[in-house]
């Protein structure tokens, strides 16, 4: 159980998609001024600040974000950068929660950003394809490494072409209602079925897109009635590179993630309404339902064909639209899970949230659970 | 890669070259990073090798390669190299057929 209440007392989100009149420090000072108006928290009572970013180095030329984000207050306040590719964010608000925990600060901002679109896509193939063991997994892309996790789920498994495609329809249906979403778009599994082969079977439309984006929260020791809180968290791991891991058909960092959180929280899968999860590929997305214990192994995609993953189903998967249809700004999905979860708890749509983080092909997982 | 990293990775090729496995799962890339533009389409394979290893490796130009194929580790040209004119060669796969149709057994199929 956590032995100190930790409270979200406000959220912002950027626009997702290609912000081709937004530099990274505007997306970083979009979020953190943003957040601030959205609180009732003034600028110098954050303690420090927490930034989530996988490569501005290489896509921007730009080192050191803790420093310009601590530039932003006068008092400048400590800040860190936290890096675990896209768990980036679920790794700056797990540092963020645990500097509270500490005792060390009592509120505390977590701002993730990411600017992507500046560079062509087969250098952002590069780049990404550095949150991989490049040694020992090198050749690959990161398509080609969930394809990977494809075959061998679909070898085990039999799930056919249409249910991959599922979660795609699903989330862009979603996202209809996500002003903030990069794409407000429906689309139909013919078109998922029919979009060009990325890295067999996984085609465009089961992909992500590259994007542009930031989003902040800011949580805090104090006790204040009715914002939600943080009530659980768990971070897992395993092997970087899909050769060494002990099953292909699991993400087991999730897995270890979600045990931790649920014991924490005293709660079990079957407690969260809503959850914003990690669907960078449509398979991520089948795996993490699973993986989080909402639906049996090897029924995801069912799952996800028969609508129990939308409003009105057992449970309510990436309404916001997820990674796939609202974009997936690397450092900044983790933290923008944690504000759409946050908002959706505080505006009393749904009693218990979680949120899930993943770096990688799966070597990294982080989970929170939020309630009110 | 860069000259370093490439020198340093190619003291390891033993670990692979000349061996024989099978595919536990593979795609075809058809959007690479840079250095493999000029490949693609390729595939990239998980294979499993008679002594229980498993490694990650592309697969050869014009390689069609399914689950269960077998496979032997060679060294090809794995990239365009970097700009000080390296040549960039590696291990890959190419299927192997034994001419008297013997192959060996895959290790731990479940895995």
């Amino acid at each position: 159980m956590i032995t100190k209440n930790i409270s979200i007392l406000g959220s912002y989100t950027s626009k997702f998609g290609e912000l081709w009149d937004k530099s990274l420090a505007d997306l970083l000072f979009e979020a953190i001024g943003g957040v601030l108006k959205n609180s009732t928290v003034e600028p110098d009572q954050i303690d420090a600040i927490f930034v989530a970013n996988m490569a501005a180095g290489s896509f921007n030329d730009q080192r050191h974000l803790n420093a310009i984000a601590s530039q932003y207050f006068v008092h400048f306040p400590p800040a860190y950068r936290l890096e675990g590719a896209c768990a980036s964010g679920g790794l700056a608000v797990e540092s963020a929660v645990l500097g509270l925990l500490s005792g060390m600060y009592k509120t505390v901002l977590v701002v993730g950003v990411e600017k992507m679109t500046d560079s062509e896509v087969s250098k952002v193939t590069e780049i990404l394809a550095t949150a991989a063991n490049t040694n020992l997994e090198y050749g690959a892309t990161f398509a080609a490494l969930y394809a990977l996790l494809t075959q061998a789920y679909q070898n085990k498994f039999g799930t056919n072409r249409e249910q991959l495609s599922a979660v795609a329809v699903k989330n862009h249906r979603h996202a209809l209602k996500n002003t903030n979403a990069q794409f407000q778009k429906e689309i139909t599994i013919d078109q998922v079925n029919n979009s060009t082969v990325v890295s067999s079977p996984l085609r465009l439309l089961d992909c992500s897109p590259i994007s542009d984006g930031s989003a902040a929260v800011i949580l805090s020791v104090e006790n204040v009635k009715n914002k939600p809180k943080i009530i659980g968290f768990g971070h897992g791991q395993d092997s970087i590179d899909l050769a060494r891991r002990t099953n292909l058909t699991e993400l087991k960092a999730t897995k270890i993630a979600a045990e931790k959180a649920y014991r924490m929280a005293g709660l079990t899968a079957k407690d969260i309404a809503v959850a914003e999860v990690h669907d960078c590929f449509t398979i991520a997305e089948i795996l993490a339902i699973e993986d989080l214990g909402f639906f049996a192994k090897g029924t995801g995609g069912i799952a996800t064909a028969e609508d129990k993953t939308t409003f009105g189903g057992t449970i309510v998967i990436n309404p916001s639209g997820g990674l796939k249809a609202c974009g997936h700004p690397v450092g900044a999905t983790g933290v923008k899970q944690i504000a759409n979860i946050y908002e959706l708890i505080a505006e009393d749509q749904y009693a218990v949230g979680l949120t899930h983080n993943v770096g990688g092909s799966g070597a990294t997982a982080v989970v929170h659970i939020i309630t009110k | 890669m860069n000259a370093i990293n490439y020198w340093r990775q190619n003291k390891k090729w033993n670990l692979c070259l000349g061996k024989i496995g099978t595919v536990f799962s593979c795609t075809k890339i058809y959007a690479s990073g840079s250095e493999q533009n000029n490949i693609i389409p390729y595939f990239f394979c998980i294979v499993d090798f008679a002594d229980g290893g498993r490694f990650e490796l592309m697969a050869c130009a014009n390689e069609e390669i399914n689950i269960g194929d077998h496979v032997q580790c060679v060294l090809r040209k794995i990239g365009t190299g970097d700009k000080k004119n390296i040549i960039a060669y590696g291990p890959k796969i190419k299927k192997y057929e034994n001419s008297q149709g013997i192959f060996p057994r895959q290790s731990n199929p479940e895995r």
